[in-house]
């Protein structure tokens, strides 16, 4: 009985978490293209900065749970050591979504480049043993037009 | 510098291993590893039993004492308990003597029972011993149950917990101890033995019921009793409760029938009467 249980939930979070992960990275891929013609750029501190009109800072950020059956492949995982291969799919998508919607939001502002973009990660919920967990990524940069 | 913009290809951030080959490595060396685990356990538990020395075998016994029993209603005084102890140190073998001492004890359970436990515990229920019409019959359960011992079936039913109650003891000189879910009550007053051990046993019951009384009659009334009370529904549950740790069935008392017989033991004798209990 037990075991049905486990199996149904790898079963959902398989197949429901793999099918939106492809629509997620479908869609990724898409407004990657549409947004390339902003060059984010990153400067040192003693370099000057480009020329700019108006700046603002810009704010992108995600919150991307996993699914059962990556929780239970990284349990495993956990046993022999070794790349949580399914984890880096989670995390690349979550980067790139908030780089995204970073972009995004700068865009719709006028910028023509972004200047210094970082990134920040959290953890949200599955501190508790055996809960699942959600991963925030934070992205922020100035905008410049 | 001319900014040319570049679409992102290469995903190297992403390993390219399907997800379903992943979980399926990752279950099958889990999966191998328990298994090789488990069988090398099973191995060395077994190689354990056969050869392991009394020392050592009275250590585990008591680990397993204080784990299983010693919550237990147990009574270890009174007239019925100094008439069992004679009556058990009489019934051991030669060999017998090399082991751990019995400690014998009257568990306060009204469902007839007996067992044996390693390092030379003897549990007997109170329930037995008012079931009991002849001394025969509670000799040949007791018997039976150090014919067990004898041959070691108390140690190798527990098996794989015996590699780690054994590996717990050593490092415990070291000062390192086990977690204690390896060493716990898990598995340890598991009495299952099987059909050959069972019948091991009572040969030797039966050998030494031989060389005591002179005859083997009445050693078997008590079994037959209850094979017989097994319509009365009274007792159901206390006979399901018997026969699921020591089923004696009609083969394996025919079995004996037969062995006293071919071995021209005296079938026939006066039953010895149990001393006056209070």
């Amino acid at each position: 009985m037990d075991l049905l249980v486990i199996l149904i939930l790898l079963g959902v979070g398989y197949f429901i978490g793999n099918r939106r992960e492809r629509q997620h990275y479908a869609d990724i891929k898409r407004r990657e293209k549409q947004t390339l013609h902003v060059p984010i750029m990153s400067w040192g501190a003693k370099q000057d900065l480009p020329y700019a009109h108006e700046s603002q800072m810009f704010v992108g950020s995600v919150v991307v749970a996993n699914d059962y059956f990556k929780t239970f492949s990284a349990g495993l995982r956990n046993l022999v050591g070794g790349r949580v291969t399914v984890y880096e799919t989670l995390i690349d998508r979550g980067r790139r979504e908030a780089m995204l919607r970073l972009k995004e939001s700068a865009i719709e502002w006028g910028a023509s480049q972004v200047l210094n973009v970082r990134f920040e990660t959290s953890n949200i919920a599955g501190q508790s043993q055996g809960g699942m967990g959600a991963v925030e990524v934070m992205a922020y940069g100035t905008g410049i037009r | 510098m001319k900014y040319v913009p570049r679409e992102i290809v290469d995903e190297v951030n992403v390993t390219p291993v399907h997800p379903l080959v992943n979980f399926g490595y990752l279950v099958g060396t889990v999966v191998l590893a328990t298994l090789a685990i488990y069988v090398g356990l099973g191995v060395v538990g077994a190689q354990l039993a056969t050869r392991m020395g009394p020392e050592a075998e009275g250590k585990i016994g008591n680990v397993i004492f204080e784990n299983v029993f010693s919550s237990m209603s147990l009574t270890t005084e009174g007239t019925d308990y100094e008439y069992l102890e004679t009556l058990a140190d009489s019934l051991k073998s030669d060999a017998l003597k090399q082991r751990p001492d019995l400690k014998l004890h009257i568990l306060e359970e009204s469902a007839p029972n007996a067992m044996v436990s390693a390092g030379g515990y003897i549990y007997v229920t109170q329930g037995l011993l008012d079931n009991v019409e002849s001394e025969n019959e509670l000799a040949f359960v007791l018997a039976h149950e150090l014919g067990h011992y004898e041959h070691r079936d108390n140690l190798s039913s527990i098996g794989r917990s015996l590699v780690l109650l054994s590996l717990n003891s050593a490092l415990s000189a070291s000062g390192v101890r086990l977690p204690s879910f390896l060493t716990g009550s898990m598995g340890l007053a598991n009495l299952h033995y099987s059909r050959d051990q069972e019948q091991k046993a009572d040969v030797y019951a039966l050998e030494i019921m031989n060389a005591r009384y002179g005859h083997v009659d009445h050693t078997l009334d008590f079994f037959k009793r209850l094979n017989e009370d097994e319509l009365d529904l009274g007792i159901a549950d206390q006979l399901l409760e018997w026969q699921s740790t020591h089923p004696l069935t009609e083969s394996r008392i025919e079995y004996l029938e037969d062995l006293a017989t071919s071995r021209g033991w005296a079938i026939e004798g006066a039953p010895t009467e149990l001393p006056n209990r209070q």
